[in-house]
């Protein structure tokens, strides 16, 4: 059944992008506007010899986490975690992990909601679930120190951008390890949500914030990049190269430390070439520790029905819109 | 190697990272209770995350390029392949598999009962249990060495676990069914079946249409010493008509009634008039007569016929049958009884059936505990082992049922009969077929007087359903017809997978389903130590019989060369002489081969075509 009034709202929401999107300057003159704040270069497709010569034997290790929930809202809720670092050599061991389960009713849980929840003023509900992203990124940080330790890799990749991470107390040691091993370590960002760059080139449109995501959209051609970083930098003093690696328009973004600046140019080659020209433009070992790492709906069922009696699980977990019969 | 996945006591999927899974290999699943149980693989798989189903729409297909990316960091795709076996629980289990539990490949003697179930004295070793390999090392010395496979043209050791079939339980379940389709083995696991007859010395008697059981040749002319077997005192060939027949003095009425129902159905009236034409000690030529002159007696006038009757003979003898014709005209109602009689009696004839021998020299072979072969053509065959059989049958029968009484009674021993193409004696639908009453009757009843039937057919599906029945150990080779497999599905406890394979099982790999056994083995038959003498490829012979003759004509022809075409006749003569005969056109179709091959020139540049040899 078709909602005419969403229809209509629908619609003219859609000419407000339509009207937003003639407010744009052209595609060149926004690439003028990058090339005053970035490098703008072409990523190229390594030769096995030169990828060897890089490597040395040594690993690529991704770092990935993943958190499924159960339950109905807050705070009859269970939330697992848990995350994977693998190594693409046989090394012994190829695979680190970690995991946890949280929910809001054990009372250690609840203390560091009401604490987030007063500190960052928000409802217990959304610190709530902000901290298990947290959590999450906490994991995910603790495992990829242990997998530089132990592994040694050529390059560390990281699920998301270095703002993720550095917040933690554990984040200079990783980065202490990584310069000391000459491991290059690379956030990766499927999503660009900022819009530092967009204000870097100095674009303004009255009464309009503009996202990186749509001004890099289209921008970049397939196998270009564009680095930021030193005194341009938009993240603390981190390097970001945006760089556009599969065949969809969208960029993605890739963090690297202010040390590695050397390691930049050959380490985004390396990715480039780890990443499928049809695609989505995510380099396909962190895919695949993705896909390997990633708790669906149907494994947490599971684990919820092994790991919890049925009494329990009807009593605080079963939401009441799970038995509708409608 | 573990159990994954919701299980039950029948069925269940076993997933391991680094070892695929076999066809038919046995797997222990550990950490049962009472005991662990033992699964058959039934079916495979591998599956890797990164390379897409097929039916999936390729989210994420990994391309080459990266692929190889990976591989110089050390990742190989294979590394994230899984395998899945789905196996059959063989054990007998009240509960279901735990899931989670480690699967393992055992030692013989954990699953020993389970695939042998007789000690190889004791029983028919026909093949290799497939899937078995594993199990190998752990073999013990009394079970090697039975069952040699035939791979590659050569003779190789057995590897894995001998499949033995105690026939001593053919007591408790007669007859063996062997079905498959032309060149999916079948002929060869009859001829190893009847060879393992013959090392135990069973009386079997074996109808042979296609006069291919003979076991004097080796398989190969290097067999493994201790492979090899002479069977020839072991086995006798009789063929129909040459051999072995039929007695007409030896004849009841019965008996004729059969043989001549066995040409062409006998009418009630039919019957009745054989019945009463046939006299006590008849012979062919005797009988024969009296048929003639009761038509003749009923289709001329008396009188006359009484004089030309008496101007062939006189005396009392002819008295005595001119007064049995008299009888007999009142008795027979219409002379096209007699009529029809007499064509199916001279049918008969042609066909040589009627022999002094009778069956004399095939019981003495069954007394012998031979494998008596008996040779004819299909149709004679049909007629000839209803009589045979009735005969055997009734022989061992009487026997039997004599020392039930506690009667003395001429012994006869068990036996067992042998037919490939059986559903030509016992077709399904036919009720006219001479051999289906016989062998219904030893079908169903077989069993109490130790007689037993190994049908052979192509097509399971034309076989009478009652005999078809009744065969409770079946050996099922490559089916493709559709028909035959549901059949085979009605008829066996194949399960799906079997079935699904059936049509794709390699020449000489069957399934065996037998109460004998209790479940169903993949089997590959083994080698047999003897050859049909029709194994030679027949295109094979074509081209030596070619060879041959060219090499004949060469030999002749060398001392003409070079040859003037006038003088072609001499050639033809001295090839006479030597005893060639060879026509004009084929000398020169000869001739014409070599020429092609290269062996001669031909030069017709003067008057006459000269030949003249290609090298000097």
């Amino acid at each position: 059944m078709l909602n005419h009034e969403i229809l209509a709202a629908t619609r003219r929401l859609n000419d407000y992008f339509l009207h937003r999107d003639s407010l744009y300057p052209s595609l060149e003159i926004r690439r003028q506007n990058l090339q005053q704040c970035a490098q703008v270069g072409s990523l190229r497709r390594l030769k096995r010899q030169e990828i060897l010569e890089a490597s040395r034997g040594r690993a690529l290790v991704a770092v990935d986490g993943s958190r499924a929930d159960y339950g109905g809202i807050y705070p009859y809720n269970v939330c697992a975690i848990q995350a994977l670092a693998r190594a693409s050599t046989e090394s012994e061991p190829d695979r680190l992990t970690d995991a946890a389960v949280y929910c809001p009713l054990d009372p250690k849980v609840y203390a560091e909601i009401k604490e987030a929840a007063a500190r960052n003023r928000v409802e217990e509900a959304e610190a709530y679930r902000k901290l298990m992203g947290e959590k999450m990124a906490h994991m995910e940080l603790k495992l990829a120190i242990k997998a530089l330790q132990t592994i040694k890799p050529y390059m560390l990749m990281l699920d998301g951008g270095f703002l993720l991470f550095d917040r933690f107390p554990e984040w200079d040691e990783l980065v202490a390890e990584a310069l000391n091993l000459d491991c290059v370590l690379v956030g990766v960002i499927e999503e660009v949500a900022t819009s530092e760059l967009c204000s870097l080139t100095g674009l303004e449109i009255p009464g309009m914030r503009i996202y990186d995501r749509e001004f890099l959209f289209g921008l970049l051609k397939p196998g270009e990049m564009a680095v930021v970083g030193g005194e341009k930098a938009i993240k603390r003093d981190y390097y970001t190269v945006f760089a556009r690696m599969g065949s969809t328009p969208q960029a993605v973004a890739c963090d690297f430390l202010p040390g590695q600046g050397e390691h930049l140019v050959p380490a985004m080659n390396l990715i480039y070439s780890l990443t499928p020209p049809q695609g989505r433009g995510i380099p396909a070992w962190l895919d695949l520790v993705d896909r390997e790492v990633r708790l669906n709906k149907k494994s947490m069922e599971s684990l919820i029905m092994n790991g919890l009696d049925p009494a329990v699980r009807e009593r605080f977990f079963k939401s009441n819109r799970e038995r509708r019969g409608l | 190697m573990q159990v994954v996945g919701k299980t039950n006591e029948r069925d269940v999927w076993v997933a391991s990272k680094d070892r695929p899974f076999r066809l038919n290999e046995l797997l222990v699943v550990e950490g049962h209770s009472p005991e662990t149980a033992v699964g058959e693989v039934v079916e495979t798989y591998s599956l890797n995350p990164l390379v897409p189903l097929v039916d999936e729409g390729s989210p994420y297909l990994m391309g080459h390029e990266i692929v190889s990316t990976l591989r110089d960091f050390g990742y190989e795709l294979e590394r994230d392949t899984v395998y899945l076996g789905k196996i059959r629980v063989i054990s007998e289990l009240f509960y279901p598999v735990k899931t989670g539990s480690q699967a393992r490949v055992p030692d013989f003697a954990e699953v020993a009962d389970l695939l042998v179930q007789a000690r190889p004295e004791q029983a028919m070793a026909l093949g290799v249990i497939l899937g078995t390999d594993t199990l190998d090392p752990t073999l013990p010395e009394e079970l090697r060495g039975l069952a040699p496979l035939f791979e590659d043209g050569k003779v190789v050791q057995q590897q894995g676990v001998p499949f033995l079939l105690d026939y001593r339980r053919m007591q408790d379940y007669p007859h063996i069914g062997i079905f498959g389709g032309s060149g999916s083995g079948k002929s060869f696991g009859i001829r190893v079946l009847i060879e393992e007859f013959m090392k135990k010395r069973l009386p079997v008697i074996v109808f042979d249409p296609h006069y291919e059981m003979s076991f004097s040749d080796p398989l190969l002319p290097d067999l493994p010493p201790g492979f090899r077997e002479s069977f020839d005192t072991a086995f006798r060939i009789l063929t129909v008509g040459q051999d072995v027949g039929v007695r007409f003095d030896l004849l009841n009425e019965g008996d004729l009634c059969n043989l001549l129902g066995a040409v062409s159905p006998l009418s009630e009236a039919m019957e009745s008039t054989a019945r009463a034409v046939l006299m006590k000690n008849d012979s062919l030529a005797t009988f024969a007569e009296r048929l003639d002159n009761l038509i003749e007696l009923m289709e001329n006038n008396e009188a006359d016929y009484r004089q030309e009757f008496f101007s062939r003979g006189s005396g009392p003898d002819r008295e005595r049958e001119w007064k049995r014709l008299k009888v007999l005209q009142n008795q027979v109602g219409q002379p096209a009884s007699l009529r029809a009689i007499r064509w199916r009696l001279h049918s008969l004839k042609r066909e040589g059936i009627f022999n002094q021998a009778g069956i004399a020299r095939i019981e003495e072979g069954l007394r012998n505990r031979q494998v008596v072969v008996v040779r004819g053509s299909i149709r004679m065959l049909r007629v000839y082992a209803s009589y045979v059989l009735r005969h055997l049958y009734g022989k061992r029968r009487e026997y039997r049922d004599a020392m039930q009484k506690g009667q003395s009674a001429e012994g006869f021993p068990p036996f067992l009969v042998v037919t490939d193409e059986a559903h030509n004696f016992a077709p399904k639908g036919d009720h006219t077929s001479p051999s289906l009453r016989e062998f219904r009757e030893i079908a169903q009843e077989g069993r109490k007087y130790g007689v037993f039937l190994v049908l052979a057919s192509q097509r399971p599906a034309l076989l009478d359903d009652t005999i078809n029945a009744q065969l409770n150990t079946k050996i099922i080779f490559r089916t493709v017809r559709s028909m035959d497999l549901s059949v085979i599905s009605e008829e066996t406890d194949l399960g799906r997978e079997e079935i699904r394979r059936l049509p794709y099982l390699p020449s000489g790999y069957s399934f065996i389903s037998s109460p004998i056994v209790g479940r169903t083995v993949a089997v590959r038959i083994r080698a047999a130590k003897t050859r049909s003498p029709h194994q030679d490829n027949p295109f094979d012979e074509l081209a030596a019989m070619a060879d041959a003759r060219l090499g004949e004509f060469r030999a002749v022809l060398d001392k003409y060369l070079p040859l003037n075409e006038t003088y072609l006749n001499d050639v033809l003569q001295e090839l006479e002489n030597r005893g060639i005969r060879m026509t004009r056109s084929e000398m020169d179709s000869l001739l014409e081969q070599m020429v092609e091959r290269g062996e001669l020139i031909k030069d017709d540049t003067s008057f006459v075509t000269v030949y003249r040899p290609a090298r000097q």
